[in-house]
């Protein structure tokens, strides 16, 4: 629990991680909401919300092009900053927080070497995922029983689980390890109670996320305004909480 | 079938012949072996293409001599078939089998016109002569099979069973023997109900019976009669062999149930069983001739299904922020084709761009659901129920079809199916301008009112709207339409447009300003190929819909881009 103690003493690394999925939203949200107004306000859409409004709205002109091209560079960047940031925020979660501008000199100084241990660590992760994933479908795909697909799934969601922790766990380590050593280190540290916290904090931060994200679905398929509000804030809450246990869950390796 | 024996290729061959008795394998040819096959006229010559090539899937048996009118012959055809891998329709997985399309069919003898027979391939549709049915398979002792028919005998010997399964009046038979069915009855009617499943599918029973019984009574009242035979086969094949799903016999059906996970409101495996068990009405008893009219089986089954669907279920696609029925999927289908075809042409006649499945199931539906709402349902019904009547098993032909609904629906409706299904000719009214500004008042005119009118006046005599609304008709047909302005005090004025002349425009006065105009508001013309130009909002009503639309894939990407930064 000190970790996650220490983390809320410094919440304001909380929220500078919460402020870019904000950011994000509304990157997402502004454009959305300006060109779906421009585009149904004064036709039929404008008097009834029907499905139609697909294929003769959202569909149109190559649309959906554009929103996965937007979508996909958003999502680079996002991952790109997300890396950048950790920097600043992991020689905080060792030492103190000493302001923004002072994390952002730090993250620019270990931008190089986190992007490097990023790519290190996700990239056999990804390929184990994908081996494990390949292994699950083909016993699915030679059962009679139908329900195999699903336990296949499920057994298959809870190695990619545990892998992503474990694989976290050490790039974590490798992360601490870097700015402590100033050189790029890659660690394959096993300390069983650390682990343990660390891992108990993640999947604390997946769940947490899990259990707002549904209310906030629920909310959302309520109507009112006020309703739609308390979904938008649920989720963030969610957000919000997810980075809490994961800042935590870092804490506890420093 | 191909000649390739190789592994997972199947095949079907005749083995041997005897003509009243005596072998006449002599006189039997695959039509691929024969020169210049196209001069039998037994399959069109357009429908060889780069793809199609005459090829042994017809066989020809010359008779030493003609047989006439009244006399009959006995010929005896030993056939094998090999079963492909699943791919499409018929074949094997490990141990699970479904047979289709697995002997040899007569062709149909079709009086002057002579045989009518086609090839066989992937797109191939089916037509076949309506015949009594004896069929004997003999399987491993713990196989479980459903077929056409009706059981009339099972023995065992050794490791092995016989099971024969006879019916009158029926133009195919198909079956499935697995090892690992498991079986569900139910009943509807007078009709024992057999569901076939995997073992998985436990879950899934209740949903699949649901969905059959809403087809049997969706059908009878479309149709105006019950289904006739007393048993009925749904076959709920494992994923593993999905190509064999969704997909028709008589008195056997494949349905689809592509997961247990399938939500509730999701009904695709309600949507497959009703509308392949819609097919034992139309390609089972009226049994038109689908290679050359698909819209009459796929054309009027679609509609059929969208119809007994909504009927029981309302939507196809049910959540709280997205509804769907399959009216709606069959206009959006119909919305994105743009291609020169039109429904009433054979298979091998639609232009290779694609729309043979666009313009056979999803342009029928929504035309044939217009017709419904121009004549009410119970004309409409009429002309199916008249259709059905007359022509159960007896192959009818487009004219017949057409011929019943200027019978029942007069010359107007007939024009309408017929347009649709030789012509591009569309519906499409749209709401080009609408306008709402006050009148300036003239005060010096009052001054002429008598003093008590004035005063009377004086209350009610606040600002004026004048109002214009125009209107085009920029479809094919003439046909008459509503016309509605609502006003901001929630008050409607209603105009009806003969839809001829090709515009026209509305104007009134109002106490209230005009909020929207919109043109056909009952939807009464389904199949108008665009509903964005049927309104002009002066003042939009759905802007908290569309936020929230925003909000909700905003979100999404939110959770999606943290889910995936896992591990950074
Ligand atoms: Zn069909």
């Amino acid at each position: 629990m000190n970790a996650l103690k220490s983390v809320l003493r410094k919440h304001k690394l909380v929220t500078i991680l919460y402020l870019q999925e904000l950011a994000l939203f509304f990157i997402i949200f502004i454009p959305l909401t300006i060109w779906f107004h421009s585009q149904t306000s004064r036709n039929y859409f404008g008097t009834t919300f029907t499905v139609d409004i697909f294929p003769e709205v959202l569909a149109k002109g190559g649309a959906p092009v554009v929103a996965a091209i937007f979508i996909i560079l958003t999502f680079l960047l996002f991952i790109l900053f997300r890396i950048y940031l950790m920097g600043g925020i992991f020689d905080s979660l060792m030492g103190k927080y000493s302001g923004f501008p002072h994390l952002m000199s730090e993250s620019a100084r270990h931008f190089p070497r986190f992007l490097l241990l990023f790519f290190v660590y996700g990239i056999p992760l990804l390929i184990l995922s994908a081996i494990f994933s390949k292994l699950t479908g083909s016993v699915a795909s030679h059962s009679p029983d139908q329900s195999m697909p699903v336990t296949m799934m499920i057994i298959n969601r809870v190695i990619a689980l545990l892998l992503s922790i474990l694989f976290s766990f050490w790039h974590t380590c490798a992360r601490f390890k870097t700015i402590i050593s100033g050189k790029t280190k890659i660690s394959f540290c096993i300390k069983g109670k650390h682990f343990l916290w660390f891992a108990g904090y993640q999947i604390v931060s997946v769940i947490f996320l899990f259990v707002f994200a549904g209310l906030s679905v629920i909310l959302l398929t309520k109507s009112g305004t006020g309703l739609m509000i308390a979904g938008f804030l649920s989720m963030q809450i969610g957000l919000y909480g997810r980075n809490l246990f994961k800042l935590a869950s870092y804490k506890v390796v420093s | 079938m191909d000649t390739k024996e190789t592994k997972g290729f199947g095949y079907c061959k005749i083995t041997g012949l005897t003509l009243n008795g005596e072998n006449a394998m002599g006189k039997f040819h695959y039509i691929s072996d024969v020169p210049n096959p196209e001069s039998f006229g037994i399959f069109w010559k357009d429908e060889v293409s780069k793809d199609v090539r005459p090829d042994r899937t017809i066989g020809l048996i010359q008779l030493p001599e003609p047989l006439n009118p009244g006399e009959s012959i006995i010929l005896k055809i030993e056939f094998e078939t090999k079963f492909p891998r699943v791919f499409a329709r018929t074949g094997y997985w490990q141990t699970f089998f479904m047979a289709g399309q697995w002997f040899p069919k007569m062709a149909v003898f079709q009086g002057e016109k002579g045989w009518n027979c086609h090839l066989f391939h992937y797109r191939s549709e089916f037509f076949a002569d309506f015949a009594h049915y004896k069929v004997a398979l003999t399987v491993p002792k713990d196989y479980v099979v459903g077929s056409t028919g009706y059981l009339k005998n099972e023995t065992t010997t050794g490791n092995t069973k016989t099971l024969t399964f006879e019916v009158d009046n029926v133009h195919d038979f198909a079956w499935t023997a697995w090892n690992h069915w498991k079986v569900a009855t139910d009943q509807w009617k007078h009709v024992k109900l057999f569901l076939l499943y995997p073992p998985g599918h436990e879950k899934t029973v209740h949903r699949q019976f649901e969905a059959l019984k809403a087809a049997f009574s969706g059908y009878a009242e479309l149709c105006g009669e019950d289904y006739p035979y007393k048993k009925f086969t749904l076959v709920d094949p494992p994923m593993q062999a999905s190509g064999a799903g969704g997909m028709e016999y008589p008195m056997l059906v494949t349905g689809m149930f592509p997961s247990t996970l399938t939500p509730a409101g999701i009904r695709i495996p309600e949507t497959v069983i009703v509308h392949e068990f819609g097919h034992n009405y139309f390609y089972g008893m009226l049994a038109s001739n689908e290679f050359e009219d698909a819209w009459m089986d796929e054309g009027m089954n679609s509609f059929g299904t969208a119809y007994a669907m909504n009927r029981h279920y309302k939507y196809d696609l049910d959540f709280p922020f997205l509804k769907m029925d399959g009216f709606d999927e069959a206009r959006m289908g119909f919305g994105t084709y743009k291609g020169p075809d039109f429904p009433g042409k054979a298979a091998w006649e639609f232009s290779p761009g694609g729309g043979y499945s666009n313009l056979s199931y999803n342009k029928p539906t929504i035309y044939f659901r217009t017709l419904e709402n121009m004549l009410g349902k119970e004309k409409f019904l009429q002309i199916f129920h008249t259709y059905f009547a007359r022509f159960k098993f007896k192959h009818p032909a487009p004219e017949d079809f057409l011929g019943i609904v200027k019978e029942v629906g007069g010359d107007q409706a007939e024009d309408f199916i017929r347009r649709m299904l030789y012509t591009r000719d569309k519906i499409d009214y749209a709401v080009t301008e609408a306008t709402s500004g006050k009148i300036p008042r003239f005060v010096g005119l009052k001054a002429f009112q008598p003093v008590p009118d004035a005063k009377k006046n004086k209350k009610k005599d606040k600002t004026r709207y004048q109002n214009t609304i125009t209107v085009e008709n920029r479809g094919n047909f003439q046909f008459p339409v509503t016309v509605v302005a609502t006003l901001k005090d929630g008050s409607k004025q209603e105009f009806k447009w003969d839809g001829k002349n090709g515009w026209h425009r509305f104007e009134f006065e109002s106490a209230s300003p005009m909020t929207v105009a919109i043109v056909d508001p009952d939807r009464i013309y389904a199949c108008d190929v665009s509903l964005k130009n049927n309104a002009v909002t002066l003042e939009p009503r759905t802007g908290g819909s569309m936020n929230k639309l925003a909000l909700t894939i905003s979100q999404i990407i939110q959770m999606v881009f943290n889910v995936t930064s896992l591990a950074i």
